[in-house]
């Protein structure tokens, strides 16, 4: 989940790249494999793990040290194609280069000695600088920044430049622009005019990152003890968003994660108007051992809702999800239906399901049906197979309203809690 | 459909037709509105760069110069659109078609096989549609719902788990049809079942189109989606179609843009 922001942020902090990903995908196919090897082998992986990410701190510390040492002139060389670089060095290097050029261009053969030795050390710099890029990560602007300091005060431009990238890496992975915005204006207000030292720039803007998404999304609260609490009438819910989200499919699971707790649940078949959708929730009704309300295709949606309302009133059942046909919300005449299904249905709380791989329409969608029916919370499908993760920043920060869980396959324990922390995780931060 | 990006982009015309002189500050402030419309639109973010940045580069280039710089930059950004969004591609028939669905769940399959059922039967052909999709409950109910209200045949099979059972089961009939619409299951390329299933059904459908299903507001993934998808499908076809969903969702031409530099050559 979310794995290619995870990179792309991660190389953009100067983070060595884990391999987890392709671990992930070779411990799926080993799965025909007796479990206990499984288990070593996975055990074995993360030893390993372990053991190559110490070294790597090793390696970090080392290099880091290293500006302090007195160094050869050979060395001075090649930490010049390596890591940040000092003046004077780079100008001794050109002086070098020059002088190689100017002795090629007179090309007498006394000179061709010392011109000779000159390309060897260069060109034996540059094998390896070769070897060295393939292994270090890639120098990262933050050691660009601190070319010729050990600690700077960030200025408007530098935070331009830094922001750059970072507003890059955001859009690509379906961040919205309100969003990016958002976040740009708080890193701008807890970095321009500090003083930030060479050691701390990464953790330092890390921090900051990892601060202004914790302010756009919001944790949610239990939907189970909030549903606990109410004890005098059936706790609704309505569940609407675009065609194809995932409402019926989310509302299964939602069910069946009830049920697991002690809450007796029934469905409302609302959406009266796609072909099989009543057969479709009816499905899932028959799986999970759950009733169905439903009515003749091309009935009331609201009826249908009320209908199932009042079957829960009578037969003590704790909790009604009302299903409702998926709809473009520049439809007028379909969001005007809704309005009149939470009019009727009066819900305690009402879910917008969305997709976690849609774009910037995620916003659009989301600030039209909390106009016209509003949002008390959000489900956002497929997130499984969405690499990205923009969509929950954005859905979260136009609604102003927690997401309560995210959809992550076709099951029906494919519905995980929505948690700050596991997301900022996902993310790598 | 499409108002919104289509008025910014009037805008940036008119603004570099009206400019009396293309100084930096103006290209500088044409390139910002027009990368800000496009991402909101969801093009792919390094298609964008590229096509501002070849303006930029167009707007600087000293041997053009005045109106006809800026006639050449309007021509520029149209041209760079076009190419962006490909060649229009017709479908011929030929005597026997077998177009297989594929795609995403929830985007939009089903939908489309009796939006094209009613298409070509409209135009004279015999159509019929088959369920493949064994995996989402009452899909078979859906399609069949679907072809009864347009009087077309379909083939489904309720509760049959195994979709090389129904083609085998219904392949003669199917044979009386010049346009056979298959359906699948929705499906994602992190799992390996699926795409396998995929795969079977690929080589025993023998499709004469694969067209790729995905919502309009996909966002940013959906070149990625297509370069999975054409890894998985390739071999089987001798042509592939692309076929975009749900644009009436206001003003998004995403996909399109972001997925054609990939298969430029369809």
């Amino acid at each position: 989940m979310f794995e290619a922001l995870k990179k792309k942020l991660s190389s953009w902090l100067g983070k060595p790249e884990k391999k987890k990903e392709n671990k992930a995908k070779n411990e799926k196919k080993v799965s025909k494999k007796p479990k206990k090897k499984i288990k070593k082998a996975i055990e074995e992986k993360t030893e390993k793990m372990v053991e190559r990410e110490i070294e790597e701190e090793f390696t970090k510390e080392q290099t880091k040290e290293k500006p302090k040492e007195e160094k050869g002139f050979f060395t001075k060389l090649r930490e010049k194609f390596i890591r940040t670089k000092e003046e004077e060095e780079e100008e001794k290097v050109e002086e070098i280069i020059k002088e190689a050029e100017k002795e090629q261009e007179i090309k007498k053969p006394d000179e061709e000695k010392p011109s000779e030795e000159i390309e060897e050390i260069l060109g034996e710099a540059e094998e390896e600088v070769e070897e060295e890029i393939e292994e270090a990560p890639k120098e990262n602007f933050f050691s660009r920044f601190f070319k010729k300091l050990s600690s700077a005060k960030i200025t408007k431009e530098n935070f331009n430049e830094i922001f750059q990238e970072l507003e890059i890496i955001l859009l690509e992975n379906n961040v919205a622009i309100e969003v990016v915005e958002k976040i740009k204006e708080d890193l701008s207000k807890s970095l321009i005019g500090t003083e930030i030292k060479r050691a701390e720039i990464e953790q330092k803007i890390t921090s900051a990152l990892k601060d202004s998404i914790l302010n756009v999304l919001i944790e949610p609260e239990s939907l189970i003890e909030k549903i606990k609490t109410k004890t005098d009438s059936p706790f609704v819910i309505l569940f609407f968003g675009i065609n194809g989200s995932g409402k019926t499919t989310s509302i299964a699971k939602l069910a069946h994660k009830l049920k697991k707790s002690n809450l007796s649940v029934v469905m409302a078949a609302a959406d009266t108007f796609r072909a099989a959708s009543i057969e479709q929730l009816q499905t899932h009704g028959n799986k999970l051992g759950i009733e169905v309300i439903a009515k003749e295709y091309g009935s009331d949606p609201a009826a249908v809702a009320f209908d199932a309302i009042q079957y829960a009133k009578k037969n003590h059942i704790k909790v009604v999800l009302i299903d409702t046909a998926g709809r473009m919300y520049t439809k007028q005449n379909l969001m005007k239906e809704m309005e009149k299904i939470v009019r009727i249905s009066k819900p305690d709380l009402k879910i917008f399901v969305g997709e976690s791989i849609t774009g910037n329409d995620a916003v659009e969608q989301a600030k039209t049906f909390n106009e016209t029916a509003g949002i008390d919370g959000i489900v956002l499908s497929k997130a499984d197979v969405d690499e990205k993760a923009g969509t929950i920043l954005s859905v979260s920060y136009v609604t102003k309203r927690p997401i309560y869980y995210l959809g992550i396959g076709q099951g029906y324990d494919d519905l995980q809690d929505f948690k700050k922390s596991e997301v900022l995780k996902h993310l790598g931060l | 459909m499409l108002e919104k990006l289509s008025n910014i982009l009037k805008k940036t015309t008119d603004k570099i037709a009206n400019a009396i002189f293309l100084d930096k500050n103006l290209v500088e402030s044409i390139v910002k509105d027009l990368q800000r419309a496009l991402i909101e639109a969801d093009v792919n973010v390094a298609l964008v760069l590229e096509l501002t940045s070849k303006i930029k580069k167009a707007a600087f280039d000293e041997r053009i110069k005045g109106v006809e710089k800026k006639e050449h930059i309007i021509k520029l950004l149209h041209d760079e659109l076009i190419k962006i969004l490909g060649e229009n591609r017709e479908i011929h028939l030929e005597k026997h078609n077998v177009f297989l669905m594929v795609g995403l769940y929830g985007s939009g399959k089903t939908t489309t096989i009796s939006k094209l059922a009613a298409y070509y039967a409209k135009r004279g052909n015999k159509v019929c549609a088959i369920g493949l999709d064994v995996h989402r409950p009452a899909a078979s109910e859906q399609l069949k719902q679907l072809c009864d209200k347009l009087n077309i045949a379909s083939f489904v099979e309720p509760g049959e788990k195994d979709p090389k059972k129904i083609w085998k089961k219904y392949e003669d009939k199917l044979k009386d049809y010049s346009l056979v619409l298959v359906d699948s299951a929705g499906r994602d390329s992190l799992d390996n079942e699926l795409i396998k299933e995929m795969k079977e059904i690929a080589k025993m459908t023998k499709p004469t189109e694969t067209i790729l299903i995905m919502p309009a507001d996909i966002g940013q993934t959906a070149g990625r989606r297509i370069q999975i998808c054409s890894k998985y499908h390739w071999s089987y076809n001798k042509q592939n179609g692309l076929y975009c969903k749900r644009r009436r969702s206001s003003y998004r031409m995403c996909r399109s843009k972001s997925t054609c530099p990939f298969h430029r050559n369809w």
